[in-house]
């Protein structure tokens, strides 16, 4: 059918099917990839446009529709003429990776335009703007700048603020506010091929027969490829993919699907972890165990099986002074005088990354190279392994991810959607795209592991703490390597007797996720140790310093003990009516990694500095980093220099995993930086014959004057210096030289922490618990970019809240389906669900481990926020919550 | 495949065999997504005068085609009928709102993940004659178990309309009750009792009562823009201090959404304080028959109505 519009002014013609939604038209017809495809349910907003002047979401919106209306998408918003929104959202930086920012830009115009006619230059409350975004959800957790950028540009802060005059963190914001910014989603080749997957509506099964010949047949599918790896033919979990077909359009490669035929021999499959602790539980992988996949990032250690339970022997090494740690167990438990038992169980589920870009591969084979774009977040690492796994020259694959609609861990290496569309494109030798559906992200996308703790600590009268036990089980569906037990080890000295095990299920695999089982790690230790204090009658803080003198931490625990709050907080358990202040306090700690392979190329053109790097940037600002870290060293303008990353073909950059991006980058860049300097300078001594030529404040000063970057680029370009990967930095090269690849990791414990202090109320009626707001002091090193680095902040705790409130995988037992498929029945923080937050920074204690200075800080802003959550519920209630997340069906009736 | 039905006539006709009516689309995209949805469409969007609000000496009629959006916002409905305009105002999200219809509210398919997902089967898709759900996962199921389906019903703006006695007319069948609509949750394929060739076309409610008092909630875990686990509609009429009339309905705890009349005929002719707002609420439950899954939800239902009791006299 045939529907006429106007679509940023201009009038339009459409062709297309009825079934087809407004997005279909606004993104494949018109172009127009701004406007984002995300949930197709209604749910994110992601795909917000104005239809006469209202927001709509253009997924749930019928293409004809359109007939007769007036469309804008964020494209009508251009770099020339950005709206003060925009803007807004640039200097407080109201984003991260972008993917959702189209959306809420359209809705917060529509909005500014209401509140001004209405308010004029009020601020609106926060509250308002909630309720007027509750249509979009933002995975990265950029709320905290969106409510202050819609403050601010309701305000009036940004009325006729020139673009020039506008100072912002993100080097590559204009391109994400407009709608510019072009995602591997976005990526189209003319006579591209759409893949899709055929995939096991079965949890457990053998593939015994499959018969494509028909689909084959079909006009217009052009390959079928198998993408069952599993040398038994077995698929173990439902939606697991079998084959993908790659046809010329999806509704083509749909009926091609529907054609194959499949015969299956189902067995019996497990979905509930605890069931698959049980001796007669059907088994995940019956034939052997050597192909489980690994949900963590360093190597799989040996171990043993028994059903579904696996061993690491790393347990081996997990505990310390067992023995007296289980002898002091045993005494508490026969209730020995002077001591005193906690125990619990604590358990948390699984958590799903939900990037809003899903897991997408654009591939491109013209008979000689190979072009990859993918949304990854290991450029670098992964054009080398396209090579090495399709045997293609390394100089002849480019990948290609110059923005990354989120990752969170999720998107490393050479994964599924990747090798296949590669294959098929290889095998048809046209650009094949493969996109996950959101279903297939739901199931195949990854999630964070679960956990079961079985935790006892022990202290005596006199606060001594005198062992911890903790049996740690952790599900990561078909995969391996849950570790909820090790980061026990992240706090405090002391007697530990710590066991791990992986229990397996018939999910799809887990994949790394920010500080992956950390927070549930924490989870149990912090609220035990809370607990140890109740129990002592001590004031916490005074306790985690009796056990934690380190200094770092000391000087989180001074600041916590200076907010009012905490100062002023009622006793515990001393409230009664229905509404209760709960005033909870918890602490982290994390390893910190590094890639000591890094390097940065600087040149100098003609029009101006370029530098570049393959890394990429899934929302926590690599491009700024760089620019920065060369900015500074050179005294220039951020903005002047032109950051090129998300391009394998450039200098070697490290992967984004292990909050490892900035602790790689930033020294990297500064040494770029330096050597221009003294390539510069040594240049206009010997080219242009200047006489003591010295770089100060920006410039070049010489006997006789001074030249700006500008006038030396067209003087003395090209020039061009790469930083060398790093040198020996004593136990840095040595980690980095471990079997776990190229990582360097830092385990001197002693120079990080994070502490979180949650406000919270409880209201014991309705079971409900609305945090208020969030303190998060973090010690990290030298934070090279405060806005960026709060900004990742409020993210981790954002997403630590959504564990710890909402996010929840349903499963069907019977037919072993994922059942929260959709983001409508998987619940990520909104933006009405943000308490307000505040981050302190403790730049101290760094310096001496850590060259450079710079550390990730994705982990450590998350894994205390849970057990903060339980401590202040506690607190408020007297009702020690264990099982997350804290729905209102959990909380009501406890309290 | 498709038609543009440009009058009332064009619809039923178009849709008196086969077919799916689409008003604002907002539920029947998502389905076209997940492959479930009746051919031919048939577009009503377009047919003209069925999105005025309209009000009269005997009450007030409102298109079928109205958006919930200018229902949520009218101030006139929000100050005649606040039990109505509560739950439209903050039901999905504004995107949504801005465009599904008052119509297409009432007939929303359910959002049980058997029935939406591509894969499984559900009575309510035709192609199952089994729930899945009653063996499988229902945890967010009813738990009054009125009939074969186990999903609780969408649409918190047929609760609200229940307790207004509101009528729909629909063509062919005249102005039925809102309660006739839905019927007794016993059809396992449908759910409201609309046959082919049927399509509301107008909502009518009674005449606004003054000074009636309401109050809406709805559990969610987040603070928007989520299906509850439960929700309530509550309007309470006072003379003094005692209560004259009650109207309580209760969704996504049925397959139908229905009225508590028995805790109604509690609370009229008694003074409206705490012990009387604490029995009606433990009377809420009393027909509650809950699946081996939704055991929690009774608790939800009391706190529920409890506090909406509370929240109405609360308002001035
Ligand atoms: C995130 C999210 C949360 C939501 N939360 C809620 C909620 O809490 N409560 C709630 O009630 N709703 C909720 N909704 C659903 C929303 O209210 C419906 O999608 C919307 O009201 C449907 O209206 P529509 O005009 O778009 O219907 P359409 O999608 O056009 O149609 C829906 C159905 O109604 C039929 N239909 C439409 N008009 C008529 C008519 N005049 N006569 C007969 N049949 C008709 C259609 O054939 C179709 O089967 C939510 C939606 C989303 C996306
Ligand atoms: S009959 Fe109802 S509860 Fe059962 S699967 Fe279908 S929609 Fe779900
Ligand atoms: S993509 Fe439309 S609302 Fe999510
Ligand atoms: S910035 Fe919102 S999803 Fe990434």
């Amino acid at each position: 059918m045939t529907t006429h519009t106007h679509i940023n002014g201009s009038p339009v013609t459409l062709d297309h099917d009825p079934t087809d939604a407004a997005v279909e038209v606004i993104r494949d017809n018109a172009g127009l990839t701004g406007t984002k495809l995300v949930c197709g349910a209604g749910v994110c907003g992601a795909c917000t446009v104005l239809v006469d002047g209202k927001p709509a979401a253009s997924c749930c919106m019928p293409a004809c529709s359109l007939e007769g209306k007036q469309v804008q998408t964020i494209e009508q918003f251009g770099r020339s003429n950005l709206h003060p929104v925009q803007k807004a959202f640039l200097v407080h930086d109201g984003l991260q990776c972008g993917f959702c920012t189209p959306g809420f830009i359209v809705e917060a115009i529509y909005f500014y335009d209401q509140w001004r006619e209405q308010n004029g230059t009020a601020a609106p409350s926060r509250e308002t703007i909630a309720s007027a975004m509750a249509g979009h959800l933002c995975r990265c957790g950029a709320y905290e700048g969106i409510y202050s950028a819609i403050q601010a540009a309701c305000s009036g802060d940004f009325d006729g603020v020139a673009i020039d005059d506008l100072e912002f963190a993100r080097h590559e914001g204009i391109a994400k506010v407009t709608g510019e910014a072009k995602y591997t989603f976005d990526v189209t080749y003319d006579g591209m091929l759409v893949a899709k997957f055929l995939s096991s509506p079965h949890a457990h099964a053998k593939v015994i027969s499959i018969d494509t010949s028909a689909a084959e047949k079909f006009h217009g599918v052009e390959a079928v490829v198998d993408v069952l790896e599993d040398p038994h033919r077995v698929v173990r979990y439902a939606g697991q993919p079998i084959l993908a077909v790659a046809a010329i359009d999806e509704a083509t490669a749909s009926q091609a699907l529907a054609a194959i035929e499949v015969e299956y021999k189902v067995l019996p499959f497990v979905i509930d972890p605890v069931t698959a602790h049980q001796s007669d539980a059907p088994v995940v992988y019956p034939e052997s165990k050597k192909l489980t996949p690994n949900a963590s990032e360093g190597p799989i250690p040996p171990g043993f099986w028994k059903g579904n339970i696996r061993t690491p022997l790393t347990n081996k090494f997990l505990s310390s002074k067992k023995g007296k740690a289980r002898k002091a167990l045993a005494a508490a438990r026969s209730g020995e005088d002077g001591l005193h038992l906690i125990e619990h169980t604590f358990s948390t589920p699984a958590q799903t990354h939900t990037s809003l870009e899903p897991h997408v591969c654009v591939a491109n084979w013209d008979g000689r190279k190979l072009t990859v774009h993918s949304s990854t977040q290991s450029v670098h690492l992964l054009g080398k392994e396209i090579a090495k796994h399709f045997k293609i020259p390394r100089r002849d694959v480019t990948v290609h991810a110059e923005f990354i609609g989120g990752a969170f861990g999720s998107k490393q290496g050479l994964i599924l959607e990747i090798k296949t569309a590669v294959a098929l494109a290889l095998k048809t030798e046209r650009p094949v795209k493969l996109a996950f559906t959101r279903d297939e992200e739901m199931v195949l996308g990854g999630f964070r592991p679960t956990s079961e703790i079985e935790m006892a600590l022990v202290v005596d009268d006199d606060a001594n703490q005198r062992g911890i036990t903790a049996t740690a089980w952790g599900c990561c569906g078909t995969a391996v390597q849950s570790q909820n037990a090790p980061w026990i080890r992240l706090l405090y000295n002391g007697p530990k007797d710590l066991k791990d095990f992986d229990v397996l299920a018939n999910w799809g695999t887990a994949r790394p996720f920010r500080g992956p089982c950390g927070p549930s790690a924490f989870w149990a230790l912090e609220q035990s140790v809370d607990q140890a204090a109740v129990e002592l009658k001590m004031d916490p803080i005074t306790l985690r310093r009796k056990w934690d003198p380190n200094s770092v931490r000391g000087n989180l625990y001074d600041w916590v003990e200076s907010i009012d709050t905490w100062k002023q907080r009622p006793e515990t358990g001393s409230q009664s009516g229905r509404f209760r202040t709960g005033v909870g306090v918890a602490i982290g700690n994390w390893f910190n990694a590094f890639w000591n392979g890094a390097q940065v190329k600087l040149d100098l053109t003609t029009d101006g500095l370029v530098a570049s790097c393959g890394v990429q940037d899934m929302g926590q600002g690599s491009r700024s980093v760089i620019g920065k870290a060369i900015a500074d060293e050179l005294g220039i303008s951020f903005h002047s220099i032109d950051v090129q990353i998300g391009n394998s073909d450039f200098v070697p950059g490290p992967i984004s995993s292990g909050s490892r991006t900035t602790a790689s980058i930033y020294p990297t860049s500064i040494e770029a930086a330096s050597m221009m300097r003294e390539k510069i300078v040594s240049a206009a001594k010997a080219k242009l014959g200047l006489r003591n030529p010295q770089w100060t404040e920006g410039k070049l000063s010489y006997n006789g004057g001074t030249m700006d970057l500008a006038e030396l680029a067209t003087k003395l370009s090209p020039l061009s210096v790469t930083s060398k990967k790093r040198g020996s930095n004593g136990l840095w090269d040595v980690m980095g030289k471990l079997p776990s690849g190229d990582l360097g990791m830092n385990f001197t414990l002693s120079t990080t922490g994070s502490i979180c202090l949650i406000k919270l109320s409880v209201d014991t009626l309705l079971g409900k618990i609305h945090p208020e707001k969030v303190w998060m002091g973090m010690a990290v090193g030298k934070i090279t970019n405060p806005i960026l680095a709060r900004s990742q902040t409020y993210g981790g705790i954002i997403q630590s809240l959504g564990i710890t409130l909402s996010e929840e995988r349903k499963w069907c037992p019977t037919t072993g389906t994922l059942l929260s498929f959709g983001m409508e029945d998987y619940r990520i923080p909104g933006i009405g669900d943000v308490p307000e937050m505040e981050v302190h920074f403790d730049e101290s204690g760094f310096e001496k481990t850590m060259k450079g200075g710079a550390c990730g800080m994705a982990e450590l802003s998350n894994v205390p926020v849970s057990a903060a959550v339980g401590n202040a519920v506690y607190h408020a209630t007297g009702w020690r919550p264990k099982v997350l997340p804290l729905t209102p069906e959990r909380v009501i009736g406890n309290v | 495949m498709h038609i543009q039905a440009k009058s009332i006539e064009e619809a039923v006709r178009a849709h008196s065999t086969e077919g799916e009516f689409r008003a604002g689309g907002t539920d029947v995209q998502e389905r076209i997504r997940a492959g479930n949805l009746s051919l031919p469409i048939i577009d009503i969007q377009s047919i003209a005068v069925l999105d005025e609000i309209e009000f009269h000496e005997s009450g007030t009629t409102i298109g079928a085609l109205t958006t919930l959006e200018s229902i949520g916002n009218h101030d006139q409905l929000q100050r005649d009928y606040p039990a109505f305009t509560l739950p439209t105002r903050t039901l999905a999200t504004p995107q949504i709102r801005n465009f599904a219809t008052l119509g297409g509210s009432l007939c929303q398919r359910t959002r049980c993940w058997y029935y939406r997902h591509p894969e499984l089967g559900c009575p309510k898709k035709g192609n199952s004659d089994t729930c899945l759900a009653r063996d499988g996962n229902h945890q967010r199921g009813v738990c009054f178990d009125f009939g074969p389906c186990v999903a609780p019903h969408p649409s918190s703006v047929g609760c609200a309309l229940l307790t207004y006695d509101a009528q729909v007319e629909v063509t062919g069948r005249g102005k039925i009750s809102i309660g006739d609509l839905y019927g007794d949750g016993s059809d396992p394929t449908r759910e409201h009792t609309l046959e082919k060739g049927q399509m509301i076309t107008h909502v009518h409610l009674p005449k606004a009562i003054e000074n009636e008092k309401a109050a809406y909630y709805r559990m969610m875990s987040r603070k928007w823009a989520e299906w509850p686990a439960v929700e309530v509609v509550t309007r309470l009429m006072l003379d003094g201090n005692v209560i004259s009339d009650a109207k309580l309905s209760l969704g996504a705890v049925a397959n139908i959404p229905f009225r508590l009349t028995e805790v109604e005929e509690l609370l009229i002719g008694n003074p409206a304080n705490d012990d009387t707002f604490q029995s009606a609420a433990q009377l809420s439950v009393a027909r509650a028959n809950p699946l081996p899954q939704t055991g929690h939800k009774l608790k939800m239902v009391v706190a529920c109505v409890l506090h909406t009791l509370q929240q109405a006299v609360a308002t001035t």
